[in-house]
């Protein structure tokens, strides 16, 4: 009787899971390609930039087309004393 | 066949009902990478990074530039000598065809190909942001100007 009633505990809580997944894809929140691997239904705007990027600089390497060139370095303590030596000079 | 629940079934089936309602927002979320390594990807890559150093005059030259949906377009024919101007239309014509299936296998490799349109507009987004300052750019729909 206890095991007929965890059989009947299982089947339900796999019958829900399964109703949960098909509603999830319906809603549009996930899919499966034809991998069967799960992909996002919304657009990743942050991954295709970064893969136009990767594209680009295999197009036209990294030297035609410059990123933004990086920030440059915090001030350190001795560039500060520096400076403040050269202005009292 | 009358299925009736106990509480502590209720409880349980409520938290797997949560767990997998959480799990595909979660795989979405880490497994989303786009695909951008394919044969065909690879050839239509090479074709366009070949046709680079003749179109690179003519975008110096403000004969060409890139457009908002990832594609490049003649801007000045005056300043294509007429001699060379069907081949350089030629040559535009044949990077529009390349970009274009580049953008569709990109969308095809990822199992998506309604999500073309949103790669043409992200790579215009990048070619622009990218190319060298100098170059003709669509600004906005329709506005170009010198980046």
């Amino acid at each position: 009787m206890l095991r007929l009633k965890k059989i009947r505990s299982i089947a339900a809580a796999a019958t829900l899971a399964m109703a949960t997944l098909a509603a999830a894809s319906m809603s549009g929140c996930a899919a499966s390609n034809s991998n069967g691997k799960i992909i996002a239904i919304f657009f990743p705007k942050e991954r295709a930039v970064k893969a136009a990027d990767s594209v680009i600089d295999d197009i036209m390497g990294v030297s035609a087309m410059p990123a933004i060139a990086p920030a440059p370095a915090p001030a350190t303590g001795a560039t500060e004393r520096r400076v403040i030596e050269v202005t009292k000079k | 066949m009358t299925l009736i629940f106990t509480t502590q079934q209720r409880i349980a089936s409520t938290l797997v009902l949560l767990l997998c309602s959480w799990t595909p927002f979660a795989l979405a979320q880490t497994e989303a990478n786009l695909e951008i390594v394919s044969p065909s990807i690879a050839v239509i890559k090479k074709s366009i990074a070949g046709r680079l150093p003749a179109l690179k005059p003519r975008f110096e030259s403000l004969s060409i530039g890139l457009t908002r949906d990832g594609l490049i377009k003649i801007m000045q024919p005056d300043n294509i000598h007429p001699v060379e101007r069907r081949s350089v239309e030629i040559l535009v014509e044949d990077d529009n065809k390349d970009r274009a299936t580049l953008y569709r296998e990109i969308a095809r490799a990822n199992g998506r190909p309604d999500w073309e349109s949103e790669l043409k507009r992200t790579f215009g987004e990048r070619w622009i942001y990218r190319a060298p300052a100098g170059w003709m750019i669509e600004d906005a729909p329709g506005v170009w100007k010198k980046k």
